[in-house]
């Protein structure tokens, strides 16, 4: 794969990471949180993908399942805290 | 030019090229869209085929059967949790009283839940009623023929307003509840949207419990 392929992969994805992350810090609510942290997750699982594919290492797709997987449960996690009574607004 | 070795490089440089500029509009959306059912709909949809197509370009670069079937697994887990996620994210930001956008044209559930449970305490009851309202009026008029069949349901529908005692009790409860909210956003006007779902938190797990002493009645 050249170089160029993957460093202009990189610069959209961190691009994009960025944007997630102001979301994230400007809220404004709880689950508006959450939909960024998912997000960014999925970033990060594109990201493990695209290093994945520049260094020619296969086993970093691991990484990207745990990645995946432990996002879900957050979201759950979350969720349900949320429709069980906890913090609001925060 | 970049150089490409085969057509399977090129392939997988397409497809990764395409997952990140479908997660850079996702994040465009997330940080742009104006409320949570919005965002979600763009972080949902762009974000999960993005990441699925990453990984796709990860299989069709390294065409080894270890690979492709983890990049399989991994495809077909995002494109599975990604919805369930999603619908559980935008039920419990619903129900917690997330304001929607001011454009919003129809809360369609809203209307849904009004008209089935009796009251959700979404904290816009007096809308609730309007739109129930109209919508037993279009009944009406749709159902001109059986004019007296109509007249006997609202009779009804007003009997099973007025009917218990219990809901007397919630209702009273609603109007305490508004008038917390109006002393909240009096006492602190910097932040009334925070102010306001705040209050709609506490009259939600009243309300609540209010319906749960009727279910035990």
């Amino acid at each position: 794969m050249p170089e160029l392929i993957t460093t202009i992969a990189f610069a959209i994805l961190m691009a994009s990471l960025i944007m997630v992350v102001v979301r994230l810090m400007l809220g404004p609510t709880l689950p508006d949180r959450v939909v960024a942290l998912e997000l960014i997750a999925a970033i990060v699982v594109g990201l493990i993908a695209t290093y994945s594919i520049a260094t020619e290492v296969a086993s970093f797709l691991d990484v990207a399942i745990v990645m995946a997987l432990m996002a879900f449960l957050a979201a759950i996690g979350f969720a349900r805290f949320l429709e069980e009574g906890g913090a609001r607004n925060a | 030019m970049p150089e490409f070795q085969s057509i399977g490089e090129m392939v997988a440089a397409g497809t990764l090229l395409l997952g990140s500029l479908l997660m850079f509009l996702a994040a465009v959306g997330v940080l742009r869209l104006p409320d949570l059912p919005t965002r979600m709909h763009a972080s949902t949809k762009a974000g999960s085929l993005g990441a699925a197509l990453t990984i796709i370009a990860v299989a069709v670069f390294m065409p080894e059967i270890p690979v492709i079937a983890r990049a399989a697994a991994t495809v077909v887990f995002l494109l599975l949790t990604a919805p369930v996620a999603a619908h559980v994210i935008g039920r419990a930001g619903y129900f917690v009283g997330v304001p929607l956008w001011e454009g919003t044209v129809k809360d369609a559930l809203a209307e849904q839940y009004d008209f089935k449970t009796q009251k959700l305490g979404s904290g816009r009851e007096g809308e609730d009623e309007e739109e129930s309202g109209e919508v037993e009026g279009e009944e009406s008029e749709v159902l001109e023929v059986s004019e007296s069949e109509s007249e006997v349901s609202e009779s009804e529908s007003e009997v099973s307003e007025s009917e218990p005692v219990a809901e007397d009790s919630e209702d009273s409860e609603a109007e305490e509840v508004s008038e917390v909210e109006e002393d909240s956003e009096a006492d602190e006007g910097s932040e009334p949207e925070r102010d306001s779902e705040g209050s709609e938190g506490s009259g939600d797990s009243k309300k609540k419990d209010v319906t749960s002493e009727v279910a035990e009645a």
